[in-house]
């Protein structure tokens, strides 16, 4: 009676301690994820397969991860962005991501092609969680569903970790970050004791074809502009969707950039006769925002670069690195690439911005 | 003069309204065109103003015709001046407005209507057979040598059905003006046509002389009705009248006071 | 004659005896006034006596005291933009009146026609296949003209009633045009075109330069000879038809020059300035209701007016925020309650 008695206490014993040590090894693996939602997800392992709604989101992810592989939906756009520049050169694989993960239509469109984003049995999904049609018929899916929120820089870093958790890469992640914050604080440091009048006024618009379409307090734009060593033309005041061009003349900004999101180039203004009234056609010191893996405008991994760029061009006697330098080794830590003469040449676009004063810096090797 | 030569029209397919109608109105002779509903009349008259393409047939006249149609609508807000100038357009180019001569004229036409003193009145704000008496302005405005009226009296009360017929009368005789006017009153017809023609849903027309067309056989021929003539002597003025005979039968009338004078 | 004549049915009322020298001089002196003021208003301050300077400097010798900029805003920005939003609210008021003549109807604008949607189709499409530039003015006309013709095409002019199915047959055209260009916008890369004709459809004179300022100044110019010059006509042809008929007018041939030429008046409106509403419908009634209906006065009346109105609603859409209001907005925000009067108006009164 005694040994069996004994027998049973150890298997138990053992039962329990083994149960525990599996438990904890699959504790060990499982991913715990709070997303932008304030929503914690839990994932057994990491997850394989993923679908991402938000244009900007799958670079920012393969560039954390390190290959577009995980990748198997994204929105439309975001292969067209991808196309279009460098990015699908460095990672040519992009092609076989399906593209119709939305119901079509405009680039605001986000309402989620449920029936193909299942049929794809992704692990997860990415979506904007800024409104809420368009997320929570995600979430009766039972998918896990992750929400993203954008705008200002502050959202943006939130993301980049995220996605450095579902990735497994949360050093790379973290490592991007740091080197964003980097470049932030030495930035922030050079200028701090400029005044408003060393400052010059900048104007940033989203859009300047026909709609004329600024950005205000609170968004990356602005961020950028001040951490450059300027300040926002427009003072305080928020975006505006439609501004006049009078209104622009009584901000009257000393230098205009003009973002990725339409064509418009600095000849453009400076050929307009309206235009000429203002301070930056006047000194010829409108410049095109560059396109790199992304667009430099709004708030993503080359960020810094968009920064190092600005300020270049504010400030040419403070900044003495080089920006190709910068770009190399941004470009060899983000995509393990080295860009070719031409392909710099290109993304700050050299040609167009040749027209402006200041940008022989960024001509010369 | 007015010759019309074997007319023939329908509006639904093949639905004849009158076929093979030959008449000659007389030129400076004032008449009448009498009818059943939906015999043609209307129908005819558009086709001598030339508003209408008659299905068979050729109508020939001398000069164009000036139409007067019947005052029903009150929806133009025109003075009553410049409707009666209205009948001067066809003097006008395309990018011409009247002219002095042209209003003199128009002020003359409506005088000769005696309408001069509302001649700034608005159109809709007229009385029925004001506004009757400024559509026949608008037509001698026109300087037209044939004068077309539709029911010219039909709407109005016996007063200026009165007015109206007097004028008719007096314009004709001193313009030698062909009129020809369609009408349901025998009894106006009698009053001033010349001539008369009689349409019937059979298309067996009768045109001639007033007194010898207008005859109780054939008027009771033609209305399905019997009637009775009858003449009135009266300070001078002889008038006719038309008695239709409804079959009414009335003996009795209900017993009612008479309350007022 | 009888007595009856001088005896009125309804209370005939002595009609309003407006002076119409004083009415013209009335309207010119506030189509002064409200260019100046226009001229005068903006985001951007320029002081009343340096605007009077600049103008000043075309016709007589003077120093230079303002500023290049000063010069732009009033030069550049604001002259061609002021006169452009003149010159469209005077097409489309003057295209408004006359339609609503020849149709007889007094709620009948330059939209009904399908005109307006066929000038938008036309534009849009452009701007979908090449990109905004100099062919959009052109592909605005081609689009009215389409829609014209179409229209033309589709009403029979033998039917029992020609103005009626004239009106159903703009409808069914301005349905179709607007059903495409909701389909090019569907298409349209919304990186790049569609911003572009979603700024376009709303219409607004921010872009206007002084070329697009020639071209509708031109246009407007032809327009306004023929439909002003055929104002008699216009008076024969409200009759309806059958009595114009009578007075010795071709109807139809005159309703063809008449929409040939509102059909030029719109196309460059719309080329310019993309689609504004309401103009058209409600400037015209506002005519009527002073000078009454004789097309003499109301055509002219109404290009003056519909001057006036555009210009003062444009300047009020640039200046009243830092923000561009689309000037359709506000010729709506006023149109509307006005044209709901209006519309209890002439169902109150009624036919006769």
């Amino acid at each position: 009676m005694q040994p069996l008695l004994r027998w049973a206490k150890l298997s138990i014993a053992l039962a329990i301690g083994f149960t525990f040590t599996l438990g904890a090894l699959v504790a060990a693996y499982a991913v715990e994820v709070t997303d932008q939602r304030h929503r914690t997800i839990t994932f057994d392992k990491l997850p394989q397969r993923l679908v991402f709604i938000p244009i900007p989101a799958p670079s920012t992810f393969i560039v954390i991860d390190g290959n577009e592989k995980k990748i198997v939906g994204m929105n439309g756009y975001s292969a067209q962005a991808m196309r279009e520049g460098i990015f699908g050169k460095l990672f040519p694989g992009f092609t076989r991501i399906q593209t119709n993960m939305t119901t079509g239509g405009a680039a605001e469109n986000f309402a989620p092609n449920v029936e193909a984003i299942l049929s794809l049995q992704p692990d997860a999904i990415f979506q904007w969680a800024t409104g809420n049609d368009v997320i929570s018929v995600l979430d009766r899916t039972g998918i896990p569903v992750i929400g993203m929120r954008v705008g200002s820089f502050d959202n943006y870093a939130d993301y980049v970790k995220l996605m450095g958790e579902v990735s497994g890469k949360n050093d790379r992640a973290a490592e991007l970050l740091r080197r964003q914050e980097d470049t932030r604080q030495s930035l922030t440091e050079k200028f701090a004791d400029f005044k408003s009048s060393e400052r010059p006024r900048v104007l940033y618009f989203n859009r300047a074809m026909n709609t004329l379409r600024v950005s205000g307090t609170g968004t990356a734009q602005d961020l950028t502009i001040r951490l450059a060593g300027g300040q926002n033309a427009m003072g305080e005041t928020a975006s505006i969707s439609t501004v006049t061009i009078e209104q622009i003349l009584t901000w009257n900004p000393q230098v205009i950039l003009l973002g990725n999101f339409d064509q418009a180039m600095p000849s453009d203004l400076y050929n307009d006769p309206r235009w000429r009234g203002v301070d930056a056609v006047r000194d010829h010191r409108v410049y095109r925002v560059p396109l790199g893996g992304y667009r430099w405008d709004p708030p993503s991994h080359e960020s810094a670069l968009g920064w190092l760029w600005l300020a270049g061009l504010l400030h040419p006697e403070s900044m003495q690195q080089n920006l190709r330098k910068s770009i190399r080794d941004w470009f060899s830590f983000l995509y393990n690439y080295e860009p070719a003469d031409e392909e710099i040449y290109t993304m700050l676009f050299v040609k167009e911005n040749a027209v402006s004063v200041g940008y022989e810096r960024y001509r010369a090797r | 003069m007015i010759r019309v030569h074997d007319a023939g029209h329908w509006f639904r397919q093949e639905n004849w309204l009158f076929r093979k109608l030959s008449v000659t109105f007389p030129a400076a002779h004032i008449t009448a065109i009498l009818g059943p509903n939906g015999c043609g009349k209307t129908t005819l008259l558009r086709a001598i103003c030339g508003t209408l393409a008659l299905k068979e047939g050729s109508i020939e006249i001398e000069g164009y015709a000036g139409f007067v149609p019947q005052a029903l609508y009150a929806d133009q807000a025109y003075t009553a001046i410049d409707m009666v100038l209205l009948g001067r357009s066809r003097y006008l180019g395309r990018f011409n407005v009247p002219g002095r001569k042209d209003k003199e004229r128009a002020y003359q036409c409506l005088d000769e209507v005696g309408l001069l003193t509302v001649a700034d009145q608005h159109y809709d704000r007229l009385s029925g057979g004001q506004r009757q008496l400024v559509l026949l302005a608008r037509a001698l405005a026109s300087d037209c040598g044939v004068l077309v009226l539709d029911e010219p009296a039909s709407a109005l009360d016996i007063a200026n059905q009165g007015v109206v017929l007097r004028l008719l009368l007096r314009l004709a005789r001193s313009r030698e003006l062909t009129v020809l006017f369609t009408t349901h009153h025998p009894d106006h017809a009698l009053g001033i046509a010349d001539t008369t023609l009689l349409m019937q849903r059979d298309s067996t027309h009768i045109i001639g002389a007033t007194e010898l067309v207008l005859t109780e056989s054939n008027l009771a021929r033609m209305y399905g009705v019997p009637v009775r003539r009858v003449d009135v002597h009266s300070e001078g003025e002889t008038a006719a009248a038309i008695v239709p005979l409804h079959g009414l039968h009335r003996t009795k009338f209900r017993a009612v006071g008479q309350s007022g004078v | 004659m009888g007595d009856a004549i001088s005896r009125p049915g309804r209370a005939a009322l002595p009609s309003r005896k407006v002076s119409l020298v004083a009415l013209y001089s009335a309207l010119v002196a506030t189509l002064a006034f409200v260019l100046l003021w226009s001229i005068t208003s903006g985001r951007y301050h320029v002081p009343f006596r340096t605007v009077l300077t600049i103008i000043s400097a075309y016709f007589v010798e003077v120093k230079t005291t303002w500023t290049p900029a000063e010069a732009i805003v009033v030069e550049a920005v604001r002259l061609p933009r002021v006169f452009a939003a003149a010159i469209a609210g005077a097409g489309l008021s003057l295209c408004g009146a006359v339609l609503q003549a020849i149709f007889r109807n007094p709620l009948v604008g330059p939209q009904t026609i399908g005109v307006a949607s066929g000038a938008a189709l036309g534009g849009v499409t452009v701007i979908f296949l090449v990109g905004f530039g100099p062919l959009v003015p052109m592909g605005a006309f081609a689009g009215a003209a389409l829609a014209l013709i179409t229209v033309l095409a589709i009403h029979r002019n033998d039917s029992l009633s020609p103005i009626l199915t004239l009106v159903l047959a703009g409808v069914v055209v301005s349905a179709f045009c607007s059903a495409l260009v909701g389909l090019v916008t569907y298409l349209a890369d919304p990186e790049t075109t569609l911003q572009v004709i979603v700024f376009w459809l709303l219409g607004s004179f921010a872009s206007a330069t002084w070329p697009q300022l020639d071209l509708i100044g031109f246009c407007t110019a032809i327009a306004a000879i023929v439909l002003i010059g055929m104002r008699w006509r216009i008076n024969v042809l409200s009759l309806g038809d059958e009595e114009a008929r009578t007075l010795g007018i071709d109807p139809v041939r005159d309703r063809l020059i008449l929409l040939a030429a509102a059909c030029l008046a719109i196309s460059s409106q719309v080329a310019v300035s993309g689609t504004i509403g309401w103009v058209g419908l409600i400037i015209p009634n506002l005519a009527r209701m002073i000078v009454g209906a004789d097309n003499r006065q109301v055509l002219p009346v109404s290009a003056l007016l519909g001057a006036i109105f555009l210009m003062a609603a444009d300047t009020l859409a640039r200046s009243l925020t830092p923000a561009e209001i689309p000037v359709g907005i506000i010729t709506a925000i006023v149109g509307t309650p006005v044209f709901a009067l209006l519309l209890r108006r002439n169902t109150r009164v009624g036919g006769s």
